[in-house]
């Protein structure tokens, strides 16, 4: 009877130690920042930081999405990536199983393909829109992009928005290397060079205040289209004739081809309309750089 | 079709992570630097690698790339090959070949309706002019880093598989951060290329310009998880498209209420939300390639020839009446 007696409690000890060990093992479960987009951060232990990719997150850590942000969450025990746009507050755990279960129900995934032209709930904005034309040469040198082309609006109102908050970026933080100086005439010159595995596409812009802000291409900007830099391409401009020097050359650069035209309208809608402009916290593909 | 049904599942929050394999990217480097390259990744262990680089003709400083070459373990590289009839000669090979014991070999071609198709299969093996056959690339890769591989049904043509493209993550590390990263091609298949080749660049289910190296890794992660997509047969597809054209034409002819133009419009939406509903849960579920634009097709033009039909009885009887008409007011004429 007491040999009984000592087998149970040895068992029920035994459970107690196993189900210990996987609650452990539960709360040392590796999971890690893969993708991040956009300013998230990750609240842990009581302190904030900024969520970079590669970073090692706890279950119970919580991952603060902005507006316009992404971030997806490898779990290295069962190899999955979970991935979440929904602006808010919410735990690592809780992340996943709401990823789970979107993903699990195909009716709602077919249903939000299939959205029988319903226009795109607000704040969804655009970054890039599909182009009627296909140029061959393009084709050759930037198959993923050729047919892409940054949202004329929603890259227009960036950086209207960046430009009146002065918010442009220096120099030292260029995804390139950008040099740009005044010329003994008066004028000016540029030079980049593309370190990127990809092309990158650019033009300068010409902003004249006044009562009322007026935008053009700027003498050292392409009026057609926009300069595109091939990877390891380096290209310098020069204009030499005197500039204003009231007048603002602003570089703006992307990752695709943009209108140049379009969203040149747009930035002075948007800069003579406060209400047009777009969070600092919702981060573009855009670099804006004042030469 | 079918596309369709990729795009919907791999825009899912949940992606697997396939840690099986790594892509190493070697941009648009030169072959002294691809040979140094490969000297690294030669010591950091992994468990097979497979280039996806043809060297075609000798060059300078080849004595590093060979030695670099040799020093790989489970080593795969590529042919591409031309079709003769219906079996294959090898067309492009590196300079070396045959050369280098140990190495395997496999066809990069991808099986296509034609050139700039999607590509959305992968081969199993090529029938060789000379006889014998020989192994696709990633089927030779899965063969080289240990994995079963079953090609006792290849007898006949070029056996292929679907690729599994979507709801897939595969880590693709630049060839300038290998150094930082070296640990993560441990025990790993590290398929050596580069994505950035304009030349070398396809359409997918899911998007345009992706890399051949890349649908390689894709086909190589299909044969690894060993579950195949396999396509409903054609005469099922049949099936349904002629029951389904049936029914609605049935309805159409039956259903006398003032509201059956509309009734079938409804009916024709509804339709086709639920072939595409059943044809992603037979996707997704039950690993099952359906394509029911055949279907879509025959409801439409079924209704169609509905209309027309419809339309012409009308047009008679429109026709008839007036003729019978004129003679019936030309004969009271006569009397009066």
């Amino acid at each position: 009877m007491r040999i009984v007696k000592g087998i149970k409690i040895m068992k029920q000890l035994l459970l107690i130690i196993v189900l210990m060990a996987s609650g452990i093992n539960t709360a040392m479960a590796h999971y890690s920042l893969f993708t991040v987009s956009g300013d998230v951060r990750v609240e842990s232990g009581g302190k904030t930081v900024k969520a970079t990719k590669g970073q090692a997150v706890k279950a119970t850590d919580l991952i603060i999405i902005p507006q316009g942000g992404k971030v997806e969450i490898l779990n290295d025990l069962d190899k999955r990536v979970y991935t979440s746009i929904k602006p808010g507050k919410i735990s690592v755990t809780k992340l996943m199983i709401e990823a789970r279960g979107v993903a699990a129900d195909n009716g709602a995934n077919v249903a939000s393909r299939m959205n029988l032209g319903r226009k795109t709930p607000k704040g969804s904005e655009k970054v890039y829109v599909e182009k009627g034309m296909v140029r061959r040469s393009l084709a050759t040198y930037d198959p993923e992009g050729e047919n892409m082309e940054m949202n004329a609006e929603t890259l227009g109102r960036y950086v209207a928005s960046r430009i009146s908050e002065g918010s442009l970026s220096s120099g030292e933080d260029a995804p390139v290397p950008v040099e740009s100086k005044r010329l003994p005439e008066g004028g000016l010159s540029f030079k980049m060079e593309n370190t990127l595995q990809f092309p990158i596409y650019f033009n300068i812009i010409k902003i004249t205040r006044g009562s009322k802000d007026d935008v053009n291409i700027s003498p050292l900007g392409q009026p057609a289209g926009s300069y595109v830099v091939l990877p390891s391409q380096t290209l310098s401009r020069e204009h030499f004739p005197m500039l204003d020097e009231s007048e603002e050359q602003i570089l703006v650069m992307t990752n695709c081809q943009y209108d140049v035209d379009k969203v040149i309208e747009e930035i002075v809608k948007a800069l003579n309309d406060p209400a047009l402009s777009i969070s600092k916290d919702s981060s573009l593909p855009v670099y804006i750089h004042k030469i | 079709m079918s596309d369709l049904f990729y795009q919907i599942a791999d825009n899912r929050p949940v992606r697997v992570f396939d840690d099986r394999m790594v892509i190493l990217d070697i941009g648009n480097s030169k072959r002294e630097e691809i040979a140094e390259v490969l000297s690294v990744v030669s010591l950091c262990g992994p468990k097979a690698v497979a280039i996806d680089v043809n060297f075609e003709l000798p060059g300078e400083s080849d004595s590093l790339l060979l030695e670099s070459l040799s020093s790989l373990p489970a080593l795969v590289l590529p042919l591409g090959v031309r079709q003769e009839g219906e079996r294959f000669a090898v067309a492009d090979k590196p300079f070396f070949y045959d050369e280098l014991k140990n190495v395997s070999y496999g066809v990069v071609n991808f099986p296509t309706d034609h050139p700039g198709a999607t590509v959305r299969e992968y081969a199993r093996s090529f029938p060789m002019k000379e006889g014998g056959r020989l192994l696709s690339f990633p089927e030779a890769v899965a063969k080289q880093a240990g994995y079963k591989v079953d090609l006792s049904d290849d007898t006949r043509g070029v056996p292929t598989g679907i690729i599994s493209y979507h709801s897939k993550e595969i880590m693709t590390i630049p060839f300038d951060q290998l150094i930082d990263r070296a640990e993560e091609l441990t025990d790993k298949i590290v398929l050596v290329g580069t994505t950035v080749e304009a030349g070398d660049v396809y359409s997918i289910p899911l998007r345009r310009g992706v890399s051949g190296l890349e649908i390689h890794a894709y086909s190589l992660s299909t044969i690894l998880d060993g579950v195949e997509l396999e396509r409903l047969p054609g005469y099922i597809a049949t099936i349904i498209a002629v029951v389904i054209c049936f029914l609605m034409v049935l309805g159409a002819v039956t259903i006398k209420s003032g509201m059956r133009g509309l009734i079938l419009r409804i009916a024709q939406v509804l339709t086709l939300y639920l072939l595409v509903r059943v044809g992603y849960s037979m996707f997704v579920d039950h690993n099952i390639v359906s394509d029911f634009s055949q279907a879509i097709l025959m409801i439409a033009f079924g209704l169609f020839s509905v209309d027309l039909w419809n339309g012409t009885v009308a047009l008679i009887d429109m026709i008839r009446k007036k003729v019978i008409s004129h003679k019936e007011k030309r004969l009271a004429m006569k009397r009066i």
